[in-house]
């Protein structure tokens, strides 16, 4: 076992780990962040541009956290198991590579993971090409990438809510942001592909934070895009290598049917499966995302010295993230101060 | 009978991929921040035609005129009394859609295809 020379273990680095390891390190404390994956940056540093930010993904995490920081050591390919309360009092973390790592306090900024949209089979996705996610768009611009280069006119439908209150999925949480993600996707492919037409296929759009409402606004007045209230439940290939699509208006209580060149699925954000904490499952929240140890606490869980932060414990907006993260900052530090 | 060019396709079925909204392009040349509406009803609301006392809903009007649709509404019973306007909170001028409607040429494709609803081919 390492020796205890770490103030705090953070798990994950997307924008949570890295803006609470830039907090602590800045109040002098010594930092551990463990990443399960190659690259720090999380879904986030995958985007080819944030709203409101308007930078990438990439940029925003390298400007929270600057590569050299001497206060903080990253570990990639690290995946945490398991954590346990030593003796002493401090928690030690023991990852599946066979390293364990043990410091006062740990931060748990693991996020969420994407909703695997083949288990809606109806919408055709890992079936029909055209069929794409809002994760595999995000990640095709940021490479530069130009899907359907050559097509003229063509035509896009984006579907809200795709593995968010879903009951059959077992998923009764709304990811909050794809609503806004959906409305600035469909500006950004009119911005790409100034023929296109896009169409949002909505339940409710739940554009609830600053600027989204006038994203909204922006899109139908600016830049043209449809909005039909009703959920796409039926994908088919045509003849010509599009997709048949159909939908009820329900405004108007018709039947609709389009023929896309490409469907646009905004998934939602699905709950980790809980870590394990001195042999038992950790508390789950009422949507299955981490709970804390009191409505006040919220950035406590029921283990002391073990704090959490971000997306870990439900769908958060990047605003959201930044703000709890610093939260959770001050509590590791006041904690570690006593 | 002018042809159009129009075939029935699926009476009722809506298909975005066929349809041509001449009479909305028009409309939206005019009165380019009717693309705004989010089909709030509260026109609909107020309207003293609102399926009272005739068959008339503004909301329906524009979500049918948009999707190039026949007009089921009869819209044709507004009284120009701006009632609709006054609370619409996109702050559109529904009233005037109402009054330019009939001066809009490509109604035709709407009017003449009221009663069997069709698709360009
Ligand atoms: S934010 Fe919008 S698209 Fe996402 S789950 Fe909620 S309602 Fe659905
Ligand atoms: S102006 Fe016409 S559509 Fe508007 S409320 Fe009056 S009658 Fe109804
Ligand atoms: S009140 Fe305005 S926004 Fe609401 S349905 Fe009528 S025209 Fe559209």
């Amino acid at each position: 076992m390492n020796s205890n020379h770490n103030d705090t273990i953070i798990i994950g680095t997307g924008i949570a780990g890295l803006t609470a390891a830039a907090e602590l390190s800045a109040r002098g404390r010594k930092v551990l962040m463990l990443e399960k994956n190659d690259s720090t940056g999380g879904h986030v540093g995958q985007w080819s541009v944030c709203f409101p930010f308007g930078i990438s993904g990439r940029e925003l995490a390298e400007s929270i956290l600057p590569q050299s920081n001497a206060n903080v050591s990253i570990r990639t390919r690290s995946t945490a198991s398991a954590i346990s309360t030593l003796p002493d009092g401090s928690l030690s973390v023991s990852c599946t590579d066979g390293t364990a790592h043990s410091a006062r306090t740990v931060l748990l900024a693991s996020g969420y993971g994407m909703f695997d949209a083949r288990l809606k089979e109806e919408l055709g996705y890992g079936i029909y090409p055209g069929v794409l996610t809002s994760e595999d768009i995000e990640r095709q611009w940021q490479k530069g990438e130009r899907p359907l280069a050559g097509h003229s006119n063509p035509r896009f439908a984006i579907v809200h809510c795709v593995g968010s209150r879903d009951l059959k999925c077992n998923i009764r949480h709304c990811s909050k942001v794809c609503c806004m993600v959906g409305v600035k996707m469909a500006t950004e492919i009119r911005q790409r592909y100034p023929d296109s037409q896009v169409t949002n296929y909505y339940m409710d759009l739940r554009m609830f934070d600053n600027g989204y409402e006038e994203l909204y606004h922006d899109a139908q007045l600016n830049y043209n895009v449809q909005f039909v209230r009703g959920r796409i439940s039926e994908v088919a290939p045509t003849n010509d290598g599009r997709l048949y699509i159909r939908a009820e208006d329900t405004l108007l209580g018709k039947p609709l049917r389009d023929k896309v060149d490409a469907l646009v699925l905004m998934i939602g954000m699905s709950a980790h499966e809980p870590l394990h904490v001195d042999g038992e499952p950790m508390n789950r929240s009422i949507n299955g995302f981490v709970g804390t140890a009191s409505p006040v606490q919220i950035n406590l869980t029921a283990t002391p010295g073990l704090f959490v932060a971000g997306a870990a414990k439900g769908p958060m907006n990047i605003t959201e993230v930044l703000a709890d993260a610093r939260a959770a900052a001050a509590e590791t530090d006041k904690y570690l101060s006593r | 009978m002018k042809d159009f060019g129009f075939k029935p396709v699926r009476p009722n079925v809506i298909d975005l991929a066929t349809v041509q909204n001449r009479t909305w392009t028009d409309i939206l040349r005019l009165h380019p921040e009717m693309r705004s509406c989010i089909s709030c009803g509260a026109c609909a609301a107020v309207c003293p035609n609102n399926n009272e006392l005739t068959k008339m809903s503004v909301r329906r009007t524009i979500i049918e005129l948009r999707h190039g649709l026949p007009l089921t509404s009869e819209w044709q019973n507004c009284q120009m009394c701006n009632r609709c306007s006054l609370v619409c909170p996109k702050g559109l001028n529904t009233r005037s859609i109402f009054f330019r409607l009939n001066t809009f040429e490509a109604l035709n494709d709407h009017n003449q295809t009221n009663a069997e609803p069709t698709n360009r081919k």
